[in-house]
């Protein structure tokens, strides 16, 4: 049914809906009249726009002054047309000085081209871009500006935004310090995804592995560079960084891009994201293959150094001292040098053979080892040991104490010897050192008793060496003497009796002359003694030679045959008075005067009492009181007859014949040289006798020396 | 609550309401607040706010024909009514939209 409506009811609709219109308009007009709205949509001929009443902006404009960034409304010339607090500040000025200069006067020459283009950019539409603002008191700050123009400015007038951005540039720098460090790593830094994708591969990972960055990054890392039979470990690894673990270095394997292995250690990081959620891995890998060649050749020259502690015949060792001097063995020998399995040397919790030391050598070993390590010296001690066998062995030890870097004593490593053996060839040794001794001994003893003495003579050194016994005989001492060493010339200038001097030359001449290598003499001469006193010495020697046939050497024995020689002379004199007496009688008989029988006499002292000199003077009763020989006999005779002789006690009569006449008693003249009554006469003999025979009669003889 | 949903039919039906602001403008910020307070007190589950921002998009002003903002339009339930300020008198705005005091 179509809709019928009248003009009536037509005209009051309309008339109902521009009533409400009116009334619509009317609260519009009240509303903004009465100061409920702030802002009216205006239109323009580009459209709508919003036109905001008193007090609408104060947010904004809140905003503006109280943000972190500097805000700037610059003319297109690049004049400052406002600028809020935060720019203020930063270029230090008073916001009243700053409107209307030049923002180009803040920046450093070198930005200012820049930030005209940029301006007439903005004045367009936007535009940003880095610069720096320089304030007035010269320092300079990275900052970006951002740029648009103001709608209402008409193209005139640019909104400008400047943040600063040095704390970003900080940031940025020190990114790229951290990156300079990881690209300049001798290690290899990897960081991937927690899938072990690669994000980034620093330049030791390109030498490591042979990958450059550009091939790896994007790429597993398991398909890159872990072997088959390492990806189970490279899982573990991931598995362990979800669960915030770092893992420790390990030494494992992984493959170049060439397919080889190379040793390496590995250590893997989580990477956090500034909320702290696991984002990736780092994973760090160092080439050890240096280091693991090391370790062969250690265990190399360790396995050496085993070979031969085994081989050793002594129990090589290191204590510890700092662990109560535990003892540990590098080889086998323990046991066979003490009985005892390495487990039951342990004694407590030490390993030591000290309590096996015999108790009384103890104390000597102990000290010397404490001494070594005082003086940071080796050492070498010798003691017995009780074997598990129940016997006792001689061990010799040589250790030396090892020190820490602050000089503390940590270890002695040394090793000891069975020197059982050694000792009782020692003890055997001595024993026949000590019978050696005990004969020598008596060989002095029977040396001293039969007062032989031994000598050899050198011919290369020409010189002597003597005995004790020898310098014995001449009742010296070898250190008296100046050592059992002595020249040919010092000897025979102290020792050899100088008439006896020329004889001794001969036999050392005939000994050196000698091609009889078995040559062998015996004579008998006499030597001095330190004193000066005469010894009768019986010398046997016999020469060696070398095998060019040259005498080298004289050796001999000299025996003191002093006492035999003063028998044969008490026997001698003996002989000498009974040929004497039996001649004197002889000439008794057969004198006719008595001239004749003094004749005789002296002729008989001569010829059988071995004097040089017999005389037989007359003392004359004259006034000179002259002397007067009437017989004589001797080699002298012409000589002596020519003095003028006076038994007055006058200069000249002070003779042992002048006194022997005046006083009747025997006068007797030992050395003649040293009389000062001889001094008038020199005699070639040294000793006279002279005596009265009867009241007229005096007679002399005379010798030429003691005998 | 049968009782209260039966004497008025508008009390019991959807809202679809239009709030127009001038940016952060005082009044605006104010409108916001106080709209959603007066909705969630009285039309808690059955209304739809859309707050328009014409500073943003003036020309989304033709539409609803608005001239001075803050402006708060009930679109339905019809007929269309509007309210100008920041709705500040809760009562006003009560009577403006036909809702009953809850």
């Amino acid at each position: 049914m179509p809709d019928k409506t009248t003009p009536l009811q037509q005209l009051t609709a309309e008339n109902d809906e521009l009533r409400a219109r009116l009334s619509e308009a009317e609260e519009t007009l009240r509303a903004i009249r009465g100061c409920e709205a702030d802002a009216l949509v205006l239109s323009r001929s580009e459209g709508d726009y919003i036109h905001t009443l008193k007090g609408g902006l104060e947010p904004y404009r809140v905003m503006v002054e109280s943000m972190n960034e500097g805000a700037v409304t610059l003319a297109v010339d690049g004049t400052i047309l406002y600028c809020n607090g935060h720019f203020a500040d930063w270029v230090k000025m008073p916001p009243g000085k700053i409107v209307g200069t030049s923002l180009k006067d803040m920046l450093p020459e070198q930005d200012r081209e820049g930030f005209d283009a940029m301006l007439a950019q903005g004045a367009k539409g936007e535009s940003r871009g880095p610069l720096t603002l320089q304030t007035t008191d010269g320092t300079q700050t990275p900052v970006l500006f951002s740029m648009c123009p103001l709608p209402q400015g008409e193209g005139k007038i640019i909104s400008v935004i400047i943040a600063d951005l040095s704390e970003v540039v900080a940031a940025a720098e020190a990114r790229s310090r951290l990156a300079l460090i990881v690209e300049s790593s001798d290690d290899a830094i990897v960081s991937t995804t927690l899938d072990g994708i690669v994000e980034s591969w620093n330049k030791a990972a390109e030498l490591l592995y042979g990958y450059a960055a550009g091939e790896a990054i994007g790429r597993s890392i398991e398909s890159l560079i872990v072997p088959p039979e390492r990806i189970n470990e490279v899982t573990h690894e991931f598995e362990a960084l979800r669960r915030r673990e770092c893992t420790l270095f390990v030494d494992s394997m992984r493959q170049r891009k060439d397919g080889t292995q190379v040793d390496v250690s590995v250590k893997a990081c989580p990477i956090f994201d500034v909320a702290g959620k696991i984002i990736g891995a780092s994973i760090n890998s160092r080439d050890i293959t240096g280091r693991k060649q090391i370790e062969i050749d250690l265990r190399e020259s360790e396995q050496a150094y085993r070979t031969l502690s085994q081989n050793l015949p002594g129990m090589v060792y290191r204590v510890f001292i700092r662990e109560g001097g535990r003892m540990q063995f590098f080889n086998e020998m323990p046991t066979q040098l003490t009985g005892y399995a390495a487990d039951e040397l342990i004694v407590g919790t030490v390993c030591s053979i000290e309590p096996l030391i015999l108790d009384e050598d103890r104390p000597g070993v102990v000290a010397e080892v404490k001494r070594a390590i005082a003086r940071q010296c080796a050492f070498a001690v010798e003691y017995r040991l009780e074997h598990k066998d129940g016997g006792l062995r001689w061990m010799q030890e040589h250790g030396m104490p090892v020190y820490g870097t602050d000089d503390a004593p940590l270890y002695i490593d040394g090793v000891i010897f069975d020197v059982t053996e050694n000792k009782q060839g020692e003890i055997e040794r001595k024993i026949a050192e000590l019978t050696l001794q005990k004969s020598e001994k008596r060989l002095i003893e029977a040396m001293a008793i039969a007062r032989i003495g031994y000598w050899e003579y050198e011919f290369a050194t020409d010189e002597f060496i003597f005995n004790d016994q020898y310098y014995s005989l001449h009742k010296i001492t070898a250190e008296e003497a100046g050592g059992y060493r002595m020249s040919s010339t010092d000897f025979a200038r102290h020792y050899v009796y100088p008439e006896d001097a020329p004889e001794v030359g001969k036999h050392v001449r005939l000994a050196f002359e000698t091609l009889d290598p078995d040559y062998f003499a015996i004579t008998e001469t006499r030597i001095l003694s330190g004193k000066g006193e005469i010894i009768w010495v019986e010398v046997r020697f016999r020469i060696e030679k070398d095998l060019q046939g040259n005498t080298i050497k004289m050796v001999g024995v000299n025996q003191d045959i002093t006492m035999r020689k003063d028998a044969e002379e008490v026997l001698h004199r003996t002989n000498r008075t009974l040929w004497t007496l039996s001649a004197g009688n002889l000439a008794l008989l057969r004198a006719e005067n008595e001239e004749e029988l003094l004749q005789s006499l002296t002729s008989v002292i001569v010829k059988h009492a071995g004097y040089i000199l017999a005389v037989v003077d007359y003392a004359d009763n004259n006034p000179q009181k002259s002397i007067t020989p009437i017989a004589w006999s001797g080699f002298e005779d012409r000589y002596f007859l020519a003095e003028h002789l006076s038994w007055a006690d006058t200069e000249q009569g002070q003779l042992p014949v002048s006194r022997a006449i005046r006083s009747g008693t025997m006068q007797i003249c030992h050395d003649i040289t040293a009389d000062p009554s001889f001094k008038p006469w020199r005699r070639p003999y040294r000793h006279t006798t002279t005596g009265r025979i009867s009241h007229s009669h005096c007679a002399t003889v005379a010798k030429l020396s003691v005998p | 609550m049968k009782e209260k949903q039966a004497p008025d039919k508008v009390a019991s039906k959807h809202f679809i309401l239009k709030l127009y602001i001038a940016g952060q403008s005082p009044k605006s910020i104010n409108a916001i607040a106080n709209i959603k307070t007066i909705c969630e007190e009285n039309l808690h589950g059955r209304y739809e706010l859309e707050v328009i921002d014409l500073y943003e998009r003036p020309q989304l002003a033709q539409g609803d024909q608005i001239i001075a903002l803050p402006t708060l339009i009930r679109k339905l339930p019809p007929p269309l009514r509007r309210i100008i300020g920041d709705l500040s008198d809760t009562g006003r705005v009560l009577v403006g939209l036909d809702i009953q005091k809850v």
